[in-house]
């Protein structure tokens, strides 16, 4: 397979290290798209004429794989298509095949794309590439997050930021914008919807709010055509990788033509007809509602109304039916925008926000957390602690306490969704915090903390406050891979990658301890006085040690020295401040 | 540039002394190292007025606040630091949510007016009883919401508690100047219940079903 650039022959700003480029990615239902900066412009890469590789997967008996046309054309195994509308939920019976011997899951399968399409940006530009921008749904809940960073771990990227769509998309239109309002994302994809309100200023693209559905795109247009088709014809076609691409090509040919032809060979008979756009909006007319309603929630939050907005855009392959140009701009009254190419706009965001990381940036896109995110309280009732929309990133505590006298530990469950039950809304993790020392109920008090980084992942902690007994998970091991399997991937998938993550790990660690030893040297040298004869040969002797194991290139020696010697200086600083407190 | 010296204005009151985590300096802990230029972890202490440069009141300057929230937020967002070492992905990270959360403590006239109120007294409103006085007119407002026909008379009904929040805003700015911690939690939750009902009537009003009731 050829892969080409635009201008053939231009690198992207020849003489930088490895470290300093990388590239934006759409991992998206139906194609995957990736770009890159090039002479501060956003480039989209080409497979000669083609920007777009098919997010399909193509699993043998021998355990081999093929990726995007390949695994398309007709042949032997079993295809995947669509695995993205599985990484909520990767760990479902419908998103784990057994192929031959090997045990596939929506995260290894995802795997297997990212690390295809990795291999075609390599091979076009001509170098390694070891970070990338991802996008994700905005609507993405924290599980499935979660599994697209581990699929890229596993194909080697480094997640540099996972980016939401829609933000995605804005920055790829905010480049010609120079407006101080707010407007709208309506991105329909293949398989997700999301919408975003965005309002830029100060240097900042703040998203105001933002909903969707992680269950409707394109993919569900083709299902209401086939179905359409089937009751026509009061029959019932095969649930096939084959039809579902039928489908999608008679939805494509009814964008620019108001009627058109079909047929197809069943088993025993032969089905044909003309299906007309008319019978085709008023098949997939539910769908369109449904996303209509999801703008007017999105809307609702941002306490805006839709005249303030600026403009609506429109992203995603699936904006090209025209049902859907139509209800948008009659919901919005304003004609929608899309003069930049909907399946490539938000790769290009992603290219352009890879190199504003790698580079720098004037503006900064300060995005929210999509789902409320919530603990299991008595009764099975869910007690938000950060609600949806709220920016990122952001930290929340809320105290609980114990109900039985004498309670020595605590389930902590963690949720996340709009409901107020526990069984209405997406378990995400749920441990236990011990050795909580045993008092009346109601006395001890425990404290739980969700931090929820730039990415819109979760990391909670708890802790109790007398002994400090402290707990803390990374939302979410439970839903995609756990850590054993994550190393097995790793050791069989990359065993190169694997080794240069350590390799890296240990430069960090040698950095680190050089660091330390020279500031503590420095510091010494100021305010050695401070210390007395004991204590400053400890110092010494644990610098010295540090300084020793830095020739075993061994990050497992090399470490807990220096976190040793962090401690010890730790009393030093205090002294040091303290002194410099009486000086003044 | 301009944030810089906007936030240590603001800040250089709070600013205490630390050692640089990176170069030993002893050195004021806002923004950046002075000698080394890396980013120092920030007071977490610190108010959220003082934070974002705005002036303690019940009635927040929202301009003033979007304007240094915005500056901070730029500054400091973790993005700004994806190539900087671990540690200062860390305070970043901290700092930003620290800034995150104080702006949207301020930004709702509920939670800011609650947290001015304990800052000033040491104690929080909730942990104080609603006075009497303040429950009778809560009932007697409701009342007469129960009772409103017309558009028109919703109309009055919102000029109506218009003038009764800037009676409780001025009686408790008094307060607050008075140091009267009773009279202070009698304004503010005075005034906390009529900016709710002022907010549901007008959404009402908004509301076509409205139309119908007349
Ligand atoms: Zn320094």
């Amino acid at each position: 397979m050829l892969l080409q650039i635009c201008e053939p022959g231009t690198t992207p700003t020849p003489h930088e290290t490895d470290d300093n480029i990388a590239v934006g990615i759409d991992l998206g239902t139906t194609h995957t798209v990736a770009s890159i900066m090039m002479n501060g412009r956003p480039v989209v890469l080409r497979w000669g004429h083609q920007s777009l590789i098919p997010s399909a997967v193509r699993l043998f008996e021998n355990g081999d794989v093929a990726v995007g046309e390949d695994a398309l054309k007709p042949n032997d195994g079993k295809l995947v298509l669509s695995i993205k509308r599985s990484m909520t939920n990767s760990t479902a019976p419908e998103a784990t095949f057994t192929v031959g011997h090997v045990k596939w899951s929506a995260v290894t399968i995802t795997a297997q794309i990212l690390k295809f399409v990795k291999n075609e940006i390599e091979s076009v530009l001509g170098r390694a590439i070891h970070q990338a921008v991802i996008t994700v749904p905005a609507y993405f809940d924290d599980a499935a997050r979660t599994a697209t960073k581990q699929a890229a771990q596993i194909a080697g990227i480094h997640v540099l930021r996972l980016l939401n769509e829609p933000t995605a998309a804005a920055v790829a239109y905010g480049m010609n914008m120079h407006s101080q309002n707010a407007f709208a994302i309506y991105d329909l994809g293949g398989g997700t919807f999301d919408v975003s309100i965005l309002k830029p200023s100060e240097g900042v693209l703040r998203v105001l709010s933002t909903a969707g559905d992680t269950q409707l795109g394109g993919d569900d247009f083709d299902k209401a055509l086939i179905k359409l088709i089937e009751h026509k014809h009061n029959t019932t076609l095969p649930s096939t990788p084959q039809v579902k691409l039928w489908a999608r090509d008679l939805k494509q040919q009814l964008t620019h033509k108001k009627t058109i032809p079909y047929e197809i060979d069943l088993n025993d008979t032969k089905i044909h007809g003309d299906l007309s756009v008319e019978e085709f909006d008023a098949a997939i007319k539910p769908l369109v509602d449904k996303t209509l309603t999801i703008v007017d929630q999105a809307m609702r939050d941002t306490k805006l109304t839709k005249d303030q907005l600026d403009s609506v855009i429109l992203v995603g392959g699936s904006t090209r039916v025209p049902a859907i140009i139509k209800a948008v701009e009659a919901h919005f009254s304003k004609s929608p925008l899309s003069y930049l190419n909907p399946d490539e706009v938000v790769a290009m965001g992603a290219g352009i926000q890879a190199g504003a990381l790698t580079h720098g940036a004037n503006t900064v896109l300060l995005d929210v957390i999509p789902i409320s995110l919530g603990l299991e309280t008595m009764g099975g009732i869910v007690e938000k602690i950060i609600h949806r929309n709220t920016s990122i990133p952001t930290t929340q505590s809320q105290t609980f306490t114990t109900f039985v006298d004498g309670q020595t530990a605590l389930t902590i469950h963690v949720v996340q969704g709009e409901r107020e039950m526990v069984n209405d809304c997406r378990s995400l993790a749920k441990f236990t915090l011990r050795n909580i020392p045993p008092k009346p109920a109601g006395t001890a008090k425990i404290t739980v903390t969700f931090q929820v980084d730039a990415d819109g992942l979760l990391t909670v902690t708890a802790e109790e406050e007398t002994t400090s007994t402290k707990q803390s998970v990374e939302v979410n091991p439970t839903f995609g891979l756990n850590e054993e399997e994550m190393i097995a991937h790793l050791e069989s998938a990359m065993k190169h990658a694997q080794s240069d993550m350590r390799k890296r790990l240990l430069e960090e660690a040698k950095v680190e301890s050089k660091r330390l030893i020279q500031a503590l040297e420095k510091a010494l040298s100021l305010d050695s006085c401070l210390l007395d004869a004991a204590t400053l040969s400890q110092l010494q002797n644990a610098t010295a040690d540090l300084k020793t194991s830095l020739d075993t290139q061994d990050i497992d020696t090399i470490k807990p020295l220096c976190e040793n010697l962090e401690r010890l200086s730790h009393s030093f600083a205090e002294k040091r401040i303290a002194h410099a407190i009486r000086q003044s | 540039m301009a944030a810089v010296n906007l936030s240590m204005s603001n800040q250089s009151k709070a600013a205490t002394r630390i050692i640089c985590w990176n170069c030993q300096e002893i050195v004021c802990q806002f923004g950046n190292c002075s000698s080394c230029h890396k980013l120092l972890p920030q007071p977490q202490e610190i108010d959220p007025f003082t934070l974002l440069g705005v002036e303690p009141s019940i009635d927040v300057d929202f301009e003033t606040l979007e304007k240094n929230y915005l500056k901070l937020i730029h500054q400091f967002h973790p993005d700004q630091f994806i190539t900087k070492s671990q540690t200062e992905k860390t305070i970043a990270q901290s700092y930003s949510a620290q800034i995150n959360n104080a702006y949207k403590a301020l930004k709702c006239p509920f939670s800011s007016s609650k947290l001015l109120f304990s800052m000033v007294f040491g104690q929080a409103l909730d942990d104080i009883p609603d006075p009497a006085p303040v429950l009778l007119e809560i009932f007697e407002l409701n009342e007469k919401r129960m009772y409103l026909t017309s558009i028109i008379q919703a109309q009055n009904f919102v000029h109506e508690i218009e003038t009764k929040i800037d009676t409780a805003v001025g009686e408790y700015d008094a307060a607050i100047t008075q140091k009267d911690q009773l009279k202070a939690a009698h304004f503010l939750k005075t005034f906390l219940y009529l900016f709710k009902l002022h907010q549901d009537v007008q959404q009402n009003l908004l509301n076509p079903s409205f139309d119908q009731a007349t």
